[in-house]
């Protein structure tokens, strides 16, 4: 059993993404969504935590939100940018999807 | 071969939608959300509107035409998808949103909601959680 964590608040202003991090399983992965994408965003040192997840291939960002935000998709990300179809299939792969708001 | 399989696999969606159309973005990425299951050709079975998100269901929303009309892109999806759209009458009540059975059992002057748009209880979002392969919450 494994879970898609969805984040759409901008991760720095959680208490801890350190502790949000150390809650998912090992085979869970997260995606951000709406203001969550700018956890993307390598510049935001706040949210380097965030890389653990990058090296093993499971943290992700809505590729239309980060264009919403003026954010270009060349600008370097620590997520793999997908679509919304992309989003639909993280919620096929995993058995249980969870909305962190 | 077997992530393909996953991914090409077709499901049964409900979404459950707790913010309201102008508060965050979460109503929008849901409509979007619903799209792109479509699109990929899984069913969409109901979206169930609770708490703020029954604001959804106004049929008096009036945004400025150049915006994208979500009550509109909502009932759009209930015509050429057959999407239940179940709206939580407990919620839907406090905020105004009525059928016209509502406002007539209250003594009201209007109502505020209408077909395809259903209120019902909180019953349904358990019954799109047991008939669905997947639900997914969108807002707080």
């Amino acid at each position: 059993m494994s879970t898609l964590h969805t984040l759409s608040i901008n991760p720095s202003s959680l208490h801890s993404i350190q502790s949000f991090i150390d809650i998912m399983g090992e085979t869970d992965e997260l995606l951000l969504l709406a203001n969550g994408v700018y956890g993307a965003l390598v510049d935001a040192k706040i949210n380097i935590p965030l890389e653990q997840l990058r090296d093993s291939g499971k943290l992700y960002a809505l590729k239309d939100d980060l264009l919403a935000r003026g954010i270009p998709a060349s600008a370097p990300k620590r997520a793999t940018l997908i679509s919304y179809e992309g989003f639909v299939d993280l919620v096929v792969k995993h058995q249980n999807t969870y909305n962190w708001v | 071969m077997g992530l393909f399989l996953f991914i090409t696999q077709v499901m049964i969606f409900s979404v459950s939608i707790l913010s309201a159309p102008y508060t965050d973005q979460a109503a929008f990425s849901a409509y979007k959300f619903v799209e792109a299951a479509l699109s990929k050709k899984h069913e969409v079975r109901r979206i169930f509107f609770y708490g703020e998100g029954v604001l959804n269901a106004n049929h008096l929303n009036t945004p400025p035409q150049d915006e994208i009309n979500l009550y509109e892109a909502w009932k759009e999806l209930a015509s050429s998808h057959q999407v239940e759209l179940i709206v939580c009458i407990a919620s839907a009540l406090r905020r105004g949103v009525l059928d016209e059975d509502e406002a007539k059992r209250y003594e009201k002057d209007g109502h505020s909601m209408q077909a395809p748009f259903i209120l019902s209880g909180l019953g349904q979002l358990m019954d799109a959680a047991i008939e669905s392969d997947r639900l997914i919450t969108f807002g707080s």
